[in-house]
């Protein structure tokens, strides 16, 4: 049996025990010459293993929840892939939200309204805003801050939409739900006020 | 529409058809509770996998985040029915791209992505080998492998998911295809590595 096949048998055995099976372990394990061989092996076996158990235990608190609780926002919401996508590209640009806020609402030119902004993207980041209302001109001004392009953030607001039959794919149905039950409630401080006259923050988050 | 919300043990058995389907049948049916629940097995069950093969390819510091965009993406594909064929197969195709989009940007952005060589002489972090060409070519492995397999007739090609990536003995190999012998088996398995170094590395040829 060769280093490679030697290595691969051990990496198989510890994937199927549940084990760590990192594969830069054993990759460091392996001669130079024979690393990208093995590497090949333990990619396309990786990609042939079957969907692991789950563990409730080990799913809590790990990334895997983040993503359920970020895709949960997604399919119960009105704004597509937003509440997946929005905050993680935040994250990457390293602006708070309250920071991404305050530039956001000088690029469109309605600093004085920053609280009425905040509102909505933080809707946005929720899923609970409806993303065809949203203007061209916010998600171009959102997409420079965090390094996105107007139309990524366009189809990712276009994504999940409800195709199926029924009477809850019904969007009015999901509209109400979410509203009323929203994964995590925002501050009362971030609701964006729905009284009052139409302006300009409107017409860019609710007029397209 | 009738949505009869499953218990834990009969989730565990469905396949990814199956699941991915209950999840937007919960969504239609408003029971999102049930919908978390199906889309809480369906990122476990493939998160630590896309992880281990993001490593394989990427910076270290990049692969949640990389891990969580090709989740994010699979499963909205699946569900809104553009995906391709079974849901592990297109899943594990969205992996292979997210890396090469990771390393296009990259090259757009040189300072955006800390290569595996700024790591070497880290503790636990892959250095710049295995080099195919350069790291993007860790991309391209999984390609290769199934490249070389469609080099191989069908018969051979299961001799070779059974032996090589299911690690069945030669004997246990004999037992599930009529025909095979103990020594054909490790004939193919043979040949198969010997395409597979070659194909990786044209010079391996001049050392056997």
């Amino acid at each position: 049996m060769s280093d490679v096949d030697r290595l691969l048998a051990e990496y198989v055995a510890e994937h199927r025990a549940g084990g760590d099976a990192d594969p830069r372990e054993f990759l460091t394990r392996a001669s130079p010459l024979q690393r990208t061989e093995l590497a090949a092996l333990i990619d396309a076996y990786l990609a042939r293993a079957p969907r692991q158990q789950f563990d409730e235990a080990s799913f809590r608190g790990s990334t895997a929840e983040r993503t359920v609780d970020e895709l949960e926002r997604a399919i119960a919401g009105q704004a597509g892939l937003w509440p997946a996508l929005l905050p993680r590209l935040r994250d990457r640009a390293g602006l708070k939200r309250s920071e991404l806020v305050e530039r956001l609402a000088a690029a469109l030119g309605v600093g004085d309204r920053e609280d009425k902004v905040a509102g909505y993207y933080h809707e946005m980041e929720q899923g609970l805003l409806p993303a065809q209302g949203v203007s061209d001109r916010m998600l171009s001004a959102l997409g420079q801050l965090v390094g996105a392009t107007t139309q990524t953030l366009r189809e990712a607001g276009r994504a999940l939409a409800p195709t199926g039959e029924g009477p809850a794919a019904a969007p009015a149905a999901f509209a109400r739900r979410a509203y009323a039950e929203p994964a995590e409630a925002p501050a009362p401080a971030a609701q964006p006020p729905r009284v009052g006259e139409w302006d300009e923050v409107d017409e860019l988050f609710r007029g397209a | 529409m009738t949505f009869k919300p499953l218990p834990d043990h009969e989730l565990q058995r469905l396949g990814d058809a199956q699941l991915i389907a209950y999840i937007r049948d919960g969504r239609a049916a408003g029971e999102l509770g049930a919908a978390r629940r199906g889309l809480m097995f369906l990122v476990y069950g493939y998160e630590r996998d896309v992880n281990r093969r993001l490593s394989i390819k990427v910076p270290k510091h990049v692969v949640d985040d990389l891990a969580h965009d090709a989740l994010v993406r699979a499963i909205a594909a699946a569900f809104d029915g553009t995906s391709v064929g079974e849901f592990r197969s297109w899943l594990h195709t969205i992996v292979d791209r997210t890396a090469v989009d990771f390393f296009r940007r990259a090259e757009r952005r040189p300072k955006e992505a800390i290569l595996p060589s700024e790591h070497e002489g880290e503790e636990g972090v892959w250095g710049a080998e295995p080099a195919t060409d350069g790291e993007a070519g860790a991309v391209e492995l999984r390609l290769v492998v199934e490249e070389v397999l469609e080099t191989f007739n069908e018969k051979h090609r299961l001799v070779i998911e059974l032996h090589v990536f299911a690690t069945l003995t030669a004997g246990e190999v004999c037992d599930r295809i009529d025909g095979m012998s103990v020594d054909n088996v490790a004939q193919i398995a043979s040949r198969f590595r010997t395409k597979l170094r070659a194909r990786l590395d044209p010079d391996s040829e001049d050392q056997e």
